[in-house]
């Protein structure tokens, strides 16, 4: 994170500035920093001359915490990362802990188990997009969008609730397939069928009502402008980058799990600012839903081979065994790409985990984006990025 | 004398008092000013549940329901919360001027109250510049948010009351160009001859465009969404109401919440025919139903339909930015406002209108 100079300040085209500046703390308790980050602003009265994030209020060593407890233990935390989406760090974290052990090649995950995560990590990704789509509306000061976002979020995380239990930290994915099968409710996939049928009309209800809206063109069209040069020079990823016009995503360009057999497009658009992030996150959405009516489908329809969970490798015992030198898996988290780099040397702890957080990388760019622009800009900025603090700073 | 201070004469004299004029009025000054302040507070105090109400209802909740039938009391224990609360003052604020603004909030915007018309004899201050005299109490209102902003010692406060001194000139203009032009056919300061002026056309029809800028600016000058700038929590916290907390804030968010109605107040009796029923004459239904109250009754319901308007505008719309804001106030809404002004006086002038 680049450091201001808050005692010889500059503007940002190098000039000395004319007028005093004011140097203002925004956050680490602040209602639009989405959590306890903390930004500390140059102003040249609303302009925002530089901004310099500061990190670590919600620092809880998980990283260092994995390597005293057992890799199967480390799952839970994975979830308190980003808890927004934590059915994707549980993605990551199985995917380099299996690839540590033999790798895709070792057939240690059925082809059920594989639907079901991509089930679980596309519901996941909905429900992202939705809260992302809720609060930055939020930022903006229009308050009605959360709830219209909360609505659909609910159903969806009803569903999740009935897959594993849980809401928001799920705890779901396990080295050789997951926790549970689907429930025995038969009624269960024709529900998702339903609303999956119903939500690509949600997503156009939310789109009718904000495209339209003369001060949310206003407020985003050039807001929070991010160039292609700067998004690859920077290791942006994810929607922020597909939204400077890079088709890039993990799921085409590196495909895991069963992504290869899916049926879907890569939204990109070029217009680079926080409108063309909001367009990116919608289709992404259709993209979604498209993807889980074809993974139902599959669920339903055909009797997909194997159980949910290797048990060859559910009681961890193999990890002792097995579990040595370096693996590094990346997936296509909503945020961004997540990678995970997991060292075992054969004890039933990791000797070191790292996590590549998308939202830590993404957020670096912030300076950028706001320098030059008003404080309500640099506010939707930082919304647009899609941080969310437990994934900053793990 | 005034219709109120008559009725208080003539209640003394039943009871056998013989008082004198002086007597009379001065106890119908102090009995007016506690009844405009209890309506006030009682607006405010009841607008806020039912923004939460409409709020919820816009957002498939079902809002406050517990306290009360249907959450009705909700705002009394918001009340008795707020009111229990520590008073805090920052450590290094500006005294004079962090106290001073709470008052000033408060009194300005109940006095401005006074000449409304709530039907023909229902009117505490019965001046003949009663459109005038809303005006000047209402442009000491912004007064108070910049002492706020500078009392409270806090950047996100400053800024707050910075940006109310810079939105305030930008409406206070296209605003009075609005109201002038309503003068300028009725001939008269008068918010009663504004009234009876409408009768059979309400002004809403010949003055469509001040109509909707009137609308626009009042949103400002109160100081609600989507133009609540001086507030706009999502970037200043809470501007310039950050550092008051307990009842200070308590009479702020009131006050803000009245602010509700009395756009809708202003508007339908610069507007919409103010007491008067929508066709002509009262509807003879309501009359037998309502009596003397009739009158009263339009001019609330009226009221209460724009205060919705407003409510949904609220909760509908995302905050503009202070410059957007700024050059739709001077580009915009001024050369417009100012262009009706002057439609206004050629049509009244060769006799078209008014």
């Amino acid at each position: 994170m680049a450091k201001v100079d808050f005692a010889n300040p500059r503007m940002p085209d190098g000039r000395a500035p004319t007028s005093q500046l004011m140097t203002l703390n925004m956050g680490p308790q602040h209602p639009s920093t989405h959590g306890v980050l903390r930004l500390k602003l140059l102003l040249d009265g609303e302009i925002v001359v530089d901004v310099e994030p500061v990190i670590g209020y919600l620092h809880r060593g998980s990283e260092k915490l994995a390597e005293n407890m057992h890799w199967v233990k480390f799952i839970p935390l994975t979830d308190r990362m980003d808890y927004v989406s934590a059915m994707h760090n549980n993605h990551g974290y199985v995917l380099a802990v299996e690839k540590l052990l033999g790798g895709p090649e070792q057939n240690i995950v059925s082809e059920r188990a594989e639907h079901i995560r991509v089930f679980a990590a596309e519901l996941s990704r909905l429900c992202n997009h939705l809260f992302w789509m809720g609060t930055f509306m939020l930022d903006l000061g229009a308050i009605t969008p959360l709830f219209y976002a909360l609505r659909e979020r609910e159903t969806i995380l009803g569903f999740l609730e009935e897959l594993c239990g849980a809401r928001l930290t799920f705890n779901y994915f396990r080295f050789g397939g997951v926790k549970y099968d689907l429930p025995d409710d038969p009624t269960y996939l024709p529900r998702i069928k339903e609303f999956l049928a119903k939500m690509p009309g949600h997503i156009a209800e939310y789109q009718k009502q904000l495209r339209q809206n003369d001060i949310l063109v206003a407020r985003l069209t050039g807001t929070g402008p991010l160039s292609r040069e700067q998004a690859l020079e920077w290791g942006i990823t994810g929607p922020m980058l597909r939204a400077t016009g890079v088709a890039h995503d993990l799921r085409k360009v590196a495909p895991y799990s069963v992504y290869k057999s899916l049926n879907f497009e890569v939204p990109t658009t070029t217009q680079s600012d926080c409108y063309g992030r909001l367009h990116v996150r919608w289709a992404e959405m259709v993209e979604s839903v498209k993807i889980l009516n074809q993974v139902v489908d599959r669920l339903a329809n055909r009797n997909l081979e194997g159980i949910h969970l290797n048990p060859d490798y559910a009681g961890g015992k193999i990890l002792r065994v097995k579990a040595k030198g370096e693996a590094y898996a990346r997936i296509e988290h909503p945020k961004g790409e997540y990678g995970c780099h997991v060292i075992g040397d054969g004890k039933q702890n990791p000797s070191r985990v790292h996590v590549r957080a998308p939202s830590f990388a993404n957020l670096q760019v912030i300076p950028l984006m706001a320098r030059g622009q008003k404080i309500a800009d640099l506010v939707a900025s930082l919304g647009s990025i899609d941080i969310v603090l437990g994934d900053v700073d793990r | 004398m005034d219709p109120l201070a008559t009725f208080i004469a003539g209640l003394l004299a039943s009871l056998g008092l013989k008082v004198p004029d002086w007597v009379a009025m001065g106890l119908s000054w102090v009995i007016g000013s506690v009844i405009v302040f209890t309506i006030v507070l009682a607006i405010g105090g009841v607008f806020t549940y039912a923004f939460r109400k409409i709020f919820a209802r816009m957002g498939h909740r079902p809002g406050p329901n517990r306290v009360g039938p249907g959450g009705i009391l909700q705002f009394l224990a918001d009340g008795a919360k707020l009111i229990s609360k520590e008073d805090i003052r920052p450590a290094k604020a500006d005294r004079m001027a962090w106290t001073a603004a709470v008052y000033v909030s408060v009194v300005f915007t109940v006095m401005a109250w006074a000449p409304l018309p709530w039907s023909e004899q229902a009117i505490f201050t019965n001046a003949g510049a009663g459109v005038l005299l809303i005006l000047a109490m209402g442009a000491i209102a912004p007064l108070a948010e910049m002492l706020a902003g500078w009392g409270s010692n806090n950047k996100y406060s400053l800024f707050g009351g910075v940006r109310a001194a810079a939105l305030d000139v930008s409406y206070e203009i296209p605003m009075l160009f609005c109201v002038a032009s309503i003068v300028l056919m009725v001939g008269s300061l008068d918010t009663n001859a504004i009234v009876r002026g409408q009768h059979g056309v309400w002004f809403v029809l010949p003055q469509i465009i001040g109509f909707v800028i009137f609308f626009i600016t009042a949103l400002a000058k109160a100081g609600l969404a989507p133009t609540d700038l001086a507030e706009s929590e999502s970037e200043l916290v809470s501007g310039f109401v950050t550092e008051y907390s307990g009842m200070r804030f308590g009479f702020l968010f009131v006050v803000l919440f009245s602010q509700a109605f009395f756009i809708g107040a202003m508007m339908t009796m610069l507007y919409l025919g103010g007491w008067q029923a929508p066709f002509g004459d009262q509807l003879p239904i309501l009359n037998t139903f309502a009596g003397p109250f009739t009158a009263p009754l339009w001019f609330v319901l009226k009221c209460g339909l724009l205060s919705f308007v407003v409510f949904w505008v609220w909760v509908s719309l995302p905050r503009v930015r202070v410059d957007q804001y700024l050059a739709t106030a001077w580009k915009v809404m001024l050369p417009l406002s100012i262009a009706n002004f002057v439609l206004t006086a050629v049509l009244v002038k060769t006799g078209v209108l008014g």
